[in-house]
């Protein structure tokens, strides 16, 4: 929670039509790509390896996303991390959604379309396959029939509403990538 | 302090349970105290946790104890929520142009289970239509149950027509009352089964053995998922099928809860029920131990050491509307053959307890936002009472426990209670002394000041 | 059809009953394990639940005075939570087993009776209901449950209780192989990317039966009677460490807590349910049961009785259980001490309409939708009468009680 004129990390590499708050800490070299809203008060932590985030995510309140590898972290487009989850992984694919304080350990590859309920902890040594839903106080998993593959209708409201609440960093790359002139 | 060792005062009920206060109900009726153990308890009505619809118990039995509009995950139990989805179909009447079309389906918000898992069609209204489940051995059960009534309606007319002769036919004397049940058993003779059962019964076939049985299934060599393998629950939550494929499961009417009343056993009456509306939390009648005895309750206790005498503090509070007279008693000691011994053996030690009637007033609700001025009754031993605040009383006495551990002290309550009884238009008080058990476990006290 | 104890009792039993009430019996089965409760005339019980009162189970309680209020518990959880029915306002059929204790079966009265004030109660024996799903008279009936594997011959709708056989055989020796051999030889990735042995990590963790229970019901099968024999036994394989010359089943990822994955060795999947059928000290199996109660049976009826074997239980659900059942009865034919004496060549089995585990209750439901119920039923002043004791086929009173000639 600073103060408006903190000093925006300089290896944060935010792509235009992304909203990213000034609320947020970010550490390390971390690129965020378009339609993504990152909430106050999340944490994405690249401590060691670079972390990718590609288009479309919603990255709510303190969320924290750890990379301790130093291999990139490469997040997909189109995914969720709720309130409170702490997400570790080696790799995400696209269309997930990490439900509230749920915990993926760093040996998990996660693949495409899977859900990790609320408190769900997921921390062995494997490759989430795609589809999986894991569910319940066991951790019981199954797979989804359903593929929900449409975008996240929350991400034009919150895009257009967060920026009255909160200061946003500016971006500094096209939706391409290219840098725009320095701000 | 209360409120976090909520087992620390237990009033002893008739029956003879251990329970606070808060539990328990009194019967006004009878003048006692009454626990769940001892009182009757009955069906009222059957709600949907879901939509909140709610019905008498007839209503739900013809209903199977189902909701008919709400249905359950078989993969996690919760309701399901019902979700639209709009795709561009053709229009009937033009196929060329694109027309929305809305349908529903349901899913489960835990397990993301949909009906789409079980290959059922999307439904165009959001309330209905979807498929109730059938048992698939419905009309053999049917046949055999229809066969064994018929056998089983023939053995009694054999047996009883050895019993019932001829005579008692035409004339039967109504002396003794028996003329109408006389009359119902020979009727129940001439009975036949219906024609229709007849030919249920008819068709039904004893079972026919054959060697061959069910063999392992032929991939049992071959990698098996376990998330396509159902758990036992999901298993038996289906006793009809009990699908051992997680894409063979199919959902379920969710059941319905009870609202349950209870009734006195002795006397007969009710002593609490609660409205019809499930969302209504109120009772219409509700008889709780709570708000016609006094509430004895521990304020503070020192550190327990053995051996040494400690002063503990209580206080009394008075529900009622009137003034009740309070006096704290002795346990009473019971007459064992083995010498005297306490009736209830888990008291530790006895406390001194303080002599003489102390006084409660009644509880005034309009006061209860006024400033206190409270001032001491002067009818109260001034060196027992501590505190004094509109409708609550603290009193102190000591104890000397034997032990630093499993403290716990044991008194019978003895007071006033105020019985409004209405004759006609009369309206007179009737004044009762009871006395209640009631045993404090003083343990809690004695681990958190230990641990402080 | 008419069960033992219904053999003309001197009681002229509540027959006003069947006059007045037409609500459907309640039909309930405590089972060791499982319990099924549902009403009469239902083609399946309304709910199954584990016979346990917060985690407690109702059969091993230490001692007698326990027992009523964790009857109370349970049965108050049972009428009012899953059945959502007034105890008094319905009769009630309870399947029960044979072998059920004496004082178990009284305490369930006196409870039923006193506390719950229920009008009537008829007590069943569960292998004689089985028969009812079939619209048999004679069979033989095979029940193979958590603790039990029990065979009772029924002839012509009498028990023949001279030729009960059971072996302490069933769920419950499948569990704990499956405990003893997971600790030993189950694999688990942790968290940290270190494979352990589940011993070393965390051996409290199969304590919790129902995890136990899960891969029993999820990864476990008996393997047919041939492979069995090319393995030229399992568990010294299993111990030895090496590898069968047989293809084996493929091992199974179980998630375990969300943080471990257990690797079950495919091996286990089929030993596990073996020790039902592994011969013995005393040379029995589940399978020599049935051919040494078809022993103890009249000469005449044994062809009879084997030709309509009825197999009953949850245990006997496994893949694969039913034929290996068949196939070690048929070797056990070949065995010279039951080739002398038993002129048999075939066995053939029924199958009942419903899932094995409620085959019992679905009889129960069956013998509830009838008048029988009306005339048998036993209602709380008998119960007082009789010195606060059900009549039973083990105190023989019904012999004093049987009208000659009836």
């Amino acid at each position: 929670m600073g103060d408006s004129k903190q000093e925006t990390n300089p290896k944060v590499l935010v792509a235009q039509g992304s909203t990213v708050v000034r609320d947020c800490v970010i550490q390390g070299e971390v690129t965020i790509g378009t339609r993504t809203v990152i909430h106050p008060t999340a944490q994405i932590l690249a401590e060691k390896g670079p972390i990718i985030i590609g288009e479309g995510n919603i990255v709510e309140e303190k969320a924290k996303i750890i990379n301790r590898r130093e291999e990139p972290l490469v997040i997909g487009n189109h995914n969720t991390f709720e309130v409170g989850c702490v997400v570790e992984a080696n790799a995400i694919g696209h269309h997930n959604t990490f439900e509230c304080l749920s915990r993926v350990g760093p040996l998990v590859s996660v693949g495409s379309g899977c859900t990790v309920g609320a408190r769900c902890n997921v921390s062995t040594e494997e490759v989430l396959p795609d589809n999986i839903v894991v569910y319940g106080a066991n951790c019981d998993r199954k797979i989804s029939v359903d593929n929900f593959r449409t975008s996240n209708p929350q991400i034009d409201f919150l895009s257009k509403v967060m920026v009255n609440y909160h200061y946003v960093i500016k971006p500094n790359r096209t939706k391409e990538g290219n840098a725009i002139g320095a701000e | 302090m209360e409120i976090f060792f909520p087992k620390v005062v237990n009033y002893v009920c008739t029956c003879g349970a251990r329970k606070p206060l808060d539990v328990l109900f009194y019967c006004k009726h009878c003048f006692k105290l009454r626990c769940g153990e001892c009182v009757s308890h009955e069906v009222d009505t059957h709600y949907c946790p879901n939509c909140l619809e709610f019905m008498t118990s007839p209503e739900a039995r013809v209903k199977k104890n189902v909701c008919t509009t709400c249905f359950e995950c078989p993969c996690c139990g919760i309701a399901l929520y019902s979700r639209g989805t709009s795709k561009q179909v053709p229009s009937e009447k033009d196929p060329s142009n694109m027309v929305v079309n809305k349908a529903y389906y349901l899913m489960c918000n835990s397990c993301k289970w949909s009906t789409h898992d079980q290959s059922l069609e999307d439904q165009p209204t959001q309330s209905g239509g979807w498929p109730r489940l059938e048992a698939p051995n419905q009309d053999r059960v049917h046949q055999l149950c229809e066969y064994y009534r018929i056998v089983a309606h023939q053995e009694k007319v054999e047996k009883d027509k050895k019993r019932i002769t001829q005579k008692c036919g035409y004339y039967i004397s109504d002396k003794y009352g028996v003329a109408s049940v006389a009359a119902k058993k020979y009727m129940s003779l001439q009975v036949t089964p219906r024609k229709e059962s007849q030919k249920v019964a008819a068709e039904c076939f004893a079972s026919k053995a054959s060697e061959v049985v069910d063999d392992l299934p032929s991939d049992f060599l071959e990698e098996l998922n376990i998330d396509e393998v159902t758990n036992i629950r999901m298993r038996l939550s289906n006793p009809d099928i009990q699908p051992e494929k997680m894409s063979m499961l199919k959902m379920r009417n969710l059941k319905l809860l009870t609202k349950k009343s209870q009734r006195c056993k002795e006397c007969g009456h009710s002593l609490r029920k609660s409205e019809y509306n499930p969302g209504s939390v109120k009772f219409k009648i509700q008889l709780s131990a709570y708000y016609h005895i006094p509430y004895v309750r521990v304020k503070q206790v020192p550190n327990l050491i053995a051996g040494r005498e400690v002063t503990i503090e209580l206080t009394l509070t008075n529900p009622t509307s009137h003034e009740v007279a309070v006096e704290l008693l002795p346990m009473e000691e019971a007459n064992t053959p083995s010498g005297s011994g306490l009736l209830f053996p888990e008291v530790t030690c006895s406390p001194q307890l303080p002599k003489g009637t102390l006084y409660l007033p009644a509880k005034d609700d309009t006061a209860e936002y006024d400033d206190p001025a409270d001032k001491m009754d002067d009818r109260n031993d001034k060196s027992v009472v501590t505190f004094k605040r509109l409708n609550k009383l603290g009193i102190k006495m000591q104890i000397t426990p034997k032990q630093a551990e499993n403290v716990a002290i044991g008194l019978r309550l003895k007071h006033t209670y105020t019985n409004l009884i209405i004759q006609g238009d009369k309206r007179e008080y009737e004044v009762l002394s009871l006395i209640h058990p009631v045993l404090l476990n003083l343990s809690h006290f004695a681990k958190n000041s230990i641990s402080a | 059809m008419t069960s033992q104890s219904s053999l003309t009792s001197k009681y002229t039993t509540g027959a006003e009953y069947s006059l007045t009430s037409d609500k459907c019996p309640v039909v309930l089965e405590l089972g060791r394990a499982y319990t099924k409760c549902g009403f009469a005339r239902e083609p399946s019980p309304r709910a199954i639940i584990p016979s346990k009162v917060d985690n407690h189970e109702i059969y091993s309680y230490s001692h007698s005075s326990e027992l009523p209020h964790l009857l109370q518990d349970f049965l108050y959880a049972i009428y009012y939570k899953h059945l959502c029915t007034n105890p008094k306002d319905r009769r009630l059929v309870v399947v029960e087993s044979l072998m059920v204790p004496l004082e178990f079966k009284d305490t369930l009265a006196t409870v039923l009776y006193e506390h719950f004030e229920v009008p009537a109660i008829v007590f069943v024996p569960s292998h004689l209901c089985t028969l009812y799903t079939l619209r048999l008279n004679t069979a033989l009936v095979v029940d193979v449950g958590f603790k039990w594997t029990s065979v009772l011959p029924v002839i012509e709708g009498v028990c023949n209780l001279a030729a009960y056989k059971d072996i302490p055989l069933g769920s419950n020796e499948i569990h704990r192989r499956l405990e003893k051999f997971l600790l030993k030889f189950g694999s688990v990735r942790c968290p940290d990317g270190q494979t352990r042995f589940l011993g070393e990590v965390n051996p409290e963790i199969l304590s919790n039966e129902d995890i136990v229970e899960d891969i029993k019901v999820r990864t476990c099968f008996v393997t047919p009677r041939e492979r069995h024999l090319q393995a030229q036994g399992f568990e010294e394989a299993f111990c030895e460490g090496r590898q069968l010359e047989l293809p084996t089943p493929s091992n199974v990822q179980y998630p375990l807590e969300g943080d471990k994955v257990l690797e079950i060795p495919g091996t286990l999947r089929e030993y596990a349910p073996e020790c039902l059928f592994e011969i013995d000290n005393e040379m029995e199996s589940v399978a020599t049961q049935v051919i040494d109660a078809l022993l103890l049976c009249n000469r005449d009826s044994r062809k009879v009785l084997a030709e309509n074997i009825v197999i009953v239980g949850g245990t006997a659900m496994i893949p694969g259980f039913r034929r290996r059942l068949k196939e070690e009865l048929m070797a056990l034919l070949e065995l010279p001490q039951y080739k002398k004496h038993l002129y048999i060549d075939k066995f053939m089995f029924h199958s009942t309409p419903c899932c094995s585990n409620i085959a019992s209750w679905l009889g129960g439901s069956l013998y509830g939708s009838t008048d029988y119920v009306g005339s048998q039923a036993f209602t709380k002043e008998q119960f007082l009468e009789n010195k606060k004791h059900i009549p039973d086929w083990m105190d023989q009173k019904w012999k004093k009680d049987s009208v000659p000639g009836l």
